[in-house]
């Protein structure tokens, strides 16, 4: 719906061709879930439709109902086994199940949840291409593919909050046994084609909060190598607004980490004083650290700058706001209000309603 | 020196004529390539027409039966027929409904049931029984049980709690705690804290200036800072800045015209000039032409996003509501 240039409104023959198999095709795949298939065709009778349209979110359900069918079934089937193990006299029948299960059987300990990862891995020797998964091989194998398919849709298709909402609920299905670092890559991967990608932004977050594996300083120095890559990287300023209260726990530490910030916020403003994410950021840090020696500091930087951009937008605007925030508006500030105006006619009325608040204190 | 500007002509008949066709064609790549949101596609389509005073131009059973026929056993409504029910097409249908004059064939007390089991410990909601969060289906809930009258259906307090979770340093919103600002999520919250009472939680002074600052040199706006103008913005945007009574904080003149030169010359307004229009963006540009105050289009409401005579009619009240547009 967005960014698509203008043509005419006569569907070529290709497309009418596409169209024609995809409702072949989605006919074939709602009709299943009608019949409730849940198997590995009904699966794959989805796959067309997806690629087609992957806003179809009831097909992505439908994959969703698929596969836990799917693990439950294995699950099923295999205390089936378990139970003829046991019910069974025959001694070569229970060497034989004991081979293929093993990972099932350390599943009831009690301490077994590490041995079963390492188990599901260890075990793949002594299976030979007949000898039957264990269902939570199974599961883990079911899941990794999904996640094949959806990384695969995810790069045709970045912003698609369906999408990623249906990976999220396949890392959280596999649960311990997902692979948390690939996520992490396959973030790091995404957001170099787009460092601006929400979806991808909350997927990172979802990401490093459900896996810890990295931690919150390394993911504040993400932010930072991201900011320096492209200074107007408003996503990265916003991330770093989010983890650094999370990172200064103790209220002492606040205060010398926020002015740290203010280093990094005048590297972006004298590279590229028209940038506006490290001016909204700025603002914020003003408001946080709440000191007034620090912000004398930062209105004298801002007239430094103004020396040398004297039409800085941002600049004015930040000094008009410092000098707010410090109780020191006179009548002489109406001047770079009036400035502003000139620069900036878009917001003329947004100067001159601040404008009041010197002209209404004064009356 | 002065500059004319050559005023761009709203093509308000060829827009007619295009929703009405759009709403036709069932057939094309266009309409399989979105069937899942249909039923948001009625709702934008009906209350453009609304707008323009031409509802009439459709005919109403054969609407309403569609509607009835993606509804639900567990009250919610499906995006189109084949599809599973969704908070998001919940609404559209609502609203659909309510401008056809056919709410009272709703079973009220079942969708507020459907709504009440999608609210989270937290406050927030659920899209479905899948569990996706976002604040866009905060807002739906909030406007839904206020729309058929079960506020009560929901935990108000809790749901605004969530919300405020999601206020940024900015002081705009995001889609979930932690998610970066964005006008159409923004949009979504503030409107729902003016439904539900709650908007002393907004910095209107903070988040004005943010809002403000989506209005680019073309005079069009975009969602977020360093993002291209789309038509959709000047809804998202506009609508927030309205019911903070703002809205003067932008140029509302030139963001008017950029919305003229978003039109296609065959009717329907594009995301911009020059590229292919769509029934969503035809509905939004209008939206936010009638907010602009734009002659010959009715007045429609910020905060639930239909017109301001049904809403009256429904005798929902509108607080946010300024009688006296000289602020706005």
């Amino acid at each position: 719906m967005h960014g698509r240039k203008r043509d005419t409104n006569v569907m070529s023959k290709e497309t009418e061709i596409r169209v024609k198999h995809h409702i072949q095709a989605r006919q074939i795949a709602f009709e299943n879930r009608l019949k409730k298939e849940y198997t590995i065709e009904a699966l794959k009778s989805t796959v067309d439709c997806l690629n087609f349209n992957s806003d179809l979110y009831t097909l992505w359900a439908y994959r969703r109902e698929i596969i836990l069918h799917l693990i439950e079934q294995a699950k099923i089937e295999e205390q089936k086994l378990k139970q003829n193990q046991v019910n069974s006299t025959d001694s070569k029948d229970i060497i034989d199940q004991t081979n293929s299960t093993s990972t099932s059987t350390s599943n009831s300990t009690s301490n077994s949840t590490s041995n079963s990862t390492s188990n599901s891995t260890s075990n793949s020797t002594s299976n030979s291409t007949s000898t039957p998964k264990s269902a939570e091989e199974f599961k883990i194998s079911l899941l990794n593919e999904e996640l094949q398919f959806i990384e695969k849709c995810i790069r045709h298709h970045p912003k698609s909050y369906w999408i990623w909402f249906h990976r999220k609920w396949a890392t959280k299905t596999l649960e311990i046994h997902c692979n948390w670092q690939r996520e992490l890559e396959l973030c790091n991967l995404m957001l170099q084609f787009d460092n601006r990608n929400f979806h991808c932004w909350n997927y990172r977050r979802f990401v490093t909060s459900e896996s810890n594996i990295v931690t919150l300083k390394q993911e504040f120095e993400y932010t930072t190598s991201k900011i320096e890559e492209s200074f107007s990287n408003y996503s990265a300023w916003h991330q770093r607004s989010a983890l650094l209260p999370q990172i200064q726990s103790s209220a002492s530490n606040l205060p010398q980490a926020l002015k740290k910030e203010f280093e990094l916020v005048q590297q972006a403003f004298y590279t590229e004083p028209s940038d506006q994410s490290a001016w909204f950021y700025h603002r914020w840090i003003r408001a946080k650290i709440q000191d007034r020696s620090e912000l004398l500091k930062e209105l004298k930087m801002c007239e430094e700058l103004l020396e040398i951009e004297n039409d800085c937008k941002w600049a004015i605007l930040t000094k008009f706001f410092i000098k707010k925030e410090l109780n020191e508006l006179t009548q002489q500030d109406l001047t770079l209000l009036n400035q502003l105006e000139g620069i900036d006619p878009c917001r003329a009325n947004y100067y001159r309603d601040l404008a009041l608040v010197i002209t209404t204190k004064t009356n | 020196m002065t500059t004319t500007i050559i005023k761009k002509e709203f093509g308000k008949e060829k827009h007619i004529q295009y929703i009405i066709e759009k709403g036709k064609k069932k057939d094309d790549f266009e309409y399989w390539a979105i069937e899942q949101q249909h039923m948001s596609g009625v709702y934008w389509g009906l209350t453009a027409l609304y707008l323009l005073n031409r509802i009439h131009e459709v005919e109403f059973q054969p609407m309403i039966s569609y509607v009835l026929q993606c509804q639900h056993p567990n009250g919610g409504f499906s995006g189109n027929v084949d599809h599973d029910p969704h908070i998001l097409y919940t609404l559209s249908a609502i609203q659909v409904l309510a401008l056809l004059d056919a709410l009272d064939r709703l079973d009220k007390q079942k969708i507020a049931n459907y709504i009440a089991s999608l609210q989270q410990p937290d406050g927030s909601f659920a899209g479905d029984q899948w569990g996706e969060i976002d604040t866009r289906f905060s807002y739906i809930a909030i406007s839904i049980v206020t729309l058929i009258g079960k506020r009560e259906a929901i935990n108000m307090q809790k749901a605004v709690e969530f919300i405020v979770g999601c206020r940024n340093f900015d002081g705009s919103f995001g889609c979930i705690p932690g998610a970066e600002s964005h006008a159409g999520q923004t949009f979504c919250c503030v409107g729902a804290l003016a439904i539900a009472g709650a908007l002393e939680h907004v910095d209107h002074d903070l988040l004005g200036w943010w809002l403000a600052e989506r209005q680019v040199p073309c005079g069009g706006l975009n969602g977020r800072p360093e993002k291209l103008p789309d038509v959709c913005y000047s809804w998202w945007v506009v609508s927030s800045l309205s019911i903070m009574h703002r809205l003067h904080w932008i140029d509302k003149q030139k963001l008017a015209h950029w919305i003229l030169e978003c039109q296609d010359e065959d009717g329907g307004i594009a995301d911009r000039p020059g590229d292919m229009p769509d029934i969503f963006h035809t509905f939004f540009g209008i939206a936010g032409l009638s907010l602009l105050g734009y002659e010959n289009i009715d007045s429609i409401d910020p905060a639930f996003a239909l017109p301001v005579s049904l809403l009256n009619k429904l005798s929902i009240p509108l607080p946010w509501a300024n009688n006296n547009n000289n602020n706005n």
